[in-house]
């Protein structure tokens, strides 16, 4: 007996939220809830064990006068942004070098990956010995090429660049994202460029690189969310003060230390609400950005 | 650019990524006394005093009478290393239960089921992925406080039976490319949606469904924000906490043993990932 499957029917309908009702579950009480009941704290003065009162946008006024927050803010976007330009350039460098045949190039690749599963905490405890001032490797093999290295991190003036380079250390997954990207770009492409004079350096920066710029700008914005969000290995990098003179001081550790070491739930959350905010603009800022100069023919194309 | 620099580019940065991960393995071989000298040299004497140390740094030693002489990692009086492995395990192995689950549920009724609203679930899954932990994670907390959860590991593996936009809309991605005919050959002889999906798709999805636990496994391994959170007695820490709790611990514990820890965090995921060609083959239209 055959039973008609009609679009969009109320048995369809059922079946589908029957298929999602696990998922649909979880939404709501792990995202919905959560989300909604940290919005509310954030406009009471809410702490981990007493009852909250109402107080308004008094959290968010005092977030404003905060120096701490805005010195994590600052740290933060910097490092956010250093670190998803630096690391999406350093990519798209690997994935044209990788394009060609180059003897043992599996081998390089799993190398170039196998950080990325690094677990944070290792890769913290396992950095804090790395870049130790007298007793770090790195700097052992600076001092035999005959340099002094810094003190990575104790002092704050190196700590942001410390942080960058950790975190630059794991876009193994970023390169094969790119190199499938760019494997996807059609030969005729380059064909037509050469038959039109284009040298090696047009043809790859003018013709290639332009081609996945969806995937590239995608690269970027999440490399950037992904920053922007980072916790746990400069937490264990630098403990849970931020390092000397806070100068590792992120966002995340800065809503975490609110919330879990203060105990004051109300004005992390209200922390975390600007933080969601300032993600939210700077992904849409740069869409834009793109939109503008990269799509400039075909909004269509556009993500 | 011709080959040869082309060749040695790659391979140098190929040498950068690695010798983080090399330096840890000579750390974790050497003596106490090798670490703490300035500026460091790594390399040991013979492979012979290798072994011996890193028997020495994951066994510890005991004097005749039991006690212990020298602190080894696996033995630690203070930080329950296989305690941790084991907790790790349980969490890791029931959270990509559940996530597989209701992630390919859930793919399913996107991918194969018409109806209205599932356009505004998808929208919705990729709106969660945009969302920072840190704005649910101190509602999460009193909520399963609540539950009377925050002394257990329950809070680490339950919400994965809820599923994950991310691994949903993978499945999905991959349930999208399998022919529709078959689904139609099925539903003419008889079967349901929940035939369909458990006779037909969700064997074909084999490959799908193993990437996307395989990176549950990682993402649970490797989760150090959660258990921080959620997790109160040492006795449910996981392997990335427990390290966390190791090297934190009064006294700077020596280099060679925090290293000889961070190699058992490690080792596993980097087996895994070894192991899993796919993930690091180069794609499928290179030259």
């Amino acid at each position: 007996m055959t039973r008609p499957c009609v679009p969009g029917s109320r048995r369809n309908t059922l079946a589908g939220v029957a298929f999602c009702l696990p998922w649909l579950l979880g939404f709501a009480i792990f995202i919905v809830g959560p989300s909604l009941v940290s919005f509310g704290a954030s406009l009471t003065d809410a702490s981990m064990v007493e009852p909250a009162r109402w107080i308004g946008g008094a959290n968010y006024q005092r977030l404003v006068s905060d120096g701490l927050f805005w010195r994590a803010m600052i740290q933060t976007t910097v490092y956010a942004i250093a670190l998803a330009g630096l690391g999406t350039g350093a990519s798209l460098v690997l994935a044209l070098l990788l394009r060609r045949r180059v003897p043992g190039a599996w081998l390089a690749r799993l190398l170039m990956l196998l950080p990325a599963a690094v677990p944070t905490a290792a890769c913290g405890v396992l950095w804090i010995w790395l870049l130790s001032a007298d007793l770090g490797p790195v700097n052992g093999l600076l001092a035999r090429l005959g340099v002094r290295g810094p003190g990575w991190l104790v002092s704050p003036a190196w700590v942001p660049l410390s942080l960058v380079l950790v975190g630059l250390w794991t876009i193994g997954p970023s390169v094969l994202i790119l190199e499938a990207a760019l494997a996807r770009v059609p030969r005729s492409l380059e064909e037509a460029a050469t038959l039109d004079g284009a040298g090696r350096g047009a043809r790859v920066w003018r013709v290639v690189v332009p081609a996945i710029a969806p995937v590239l700008l995608f690269t970027l914005v999440m490399a950037m969310i992904v920053g922007f969000q980072s916790f746990a290995v400069p937490y264990v990098l630098l403990g849970a003060e931020g390092g000397p003179e806070r100068s590792g001081l992120l966002l995340a550790g800065y809503v975490y230390q609110s919330a879990f070491a203060r105990l004051d739930l109300g004005y992390a959350s209200a922390v975390a609400w600007v933080q969601l905010l300032v993600v939210l603009a700077l992904s849409l800022a740069l869409c834009r950005f793109a939109r503008r100069t990269a799509f400039g023919a075909d909004p269509e194309d556009a993500p | 650019m011709s080959r040869l620099p082309r060749t040695l580019l790659v391979w140098i940065a190929a040498v950068a990524f690695a010798l983080p991960l090399v330096w840890m393995l000579l750390g974790s071989v050497a003596s106490t006394e090798r670490l703490a000298s300035s500026p460091a040299r790594l390399l040991p004497p013979s492979p012979a005093e290798a072994l011996a140390n890193a028997a020495r740094n994951y066994a510890g030693e005991r004097s005749d009478t039991g006690e212990i002489v020298t602190r080894g990692v696996w033995t630690d009086p203070i930080v329950d290393f296989p305690g941790c492995l084991r907790n790790t395990l349980v969490v890791v192995m029931l959270g990509t239960l559940g996530m597989v689950a209701s992630c390919a549920l859930a793919a399913y009724g996107l991918a194969r089921v018409r109806w209205r609203a599932r356009r505004v679930v998808m929208l919705l899954m990729l709106m969660t992925m945009l969302l920072p932990f840190t704005v649910v994670m101190g509602p999460l907390y009193v909520l399963f406080r609540e539950l009377g959860w925050i002394g257990t590991l329950r809070p680490l593996w339950v919400p994965a039976w809820f599923g994950a936009g991310f691994g949903t809309l993978l499945l999905r991605q991959y349930m999208l490319t399998l022919p529709r005919e078959l689904d139609d050959a099925a539903r003419l002889d008889g079967c349901s949606h929940w035939g369909v999906f458990s006779r037909i798709i969700l064997p074909l999805c084999v490959p799908a469904l193993a990437a996307v636990g395989a990176l549950h496994v990682l993402s649970t391994w490797n989760d150090f924000l959660g258990p921080l959170i959620f997790l109160q007695r040492r006795e449910h820490f996981t392997l990335a906490l427990g390290l966390h709790a190791y090297q934190t611990q009064a006294g700077q514990l020596p280099w060679n043993l925090l290293m000889a820890a961070c190699v058992i965090v490690v080792a596993p995921m980097a087996l895994l990932f070894a192991l899993m060609p796919r993930a690091w083959r180069a794609p499928a239209n290179a030259e």
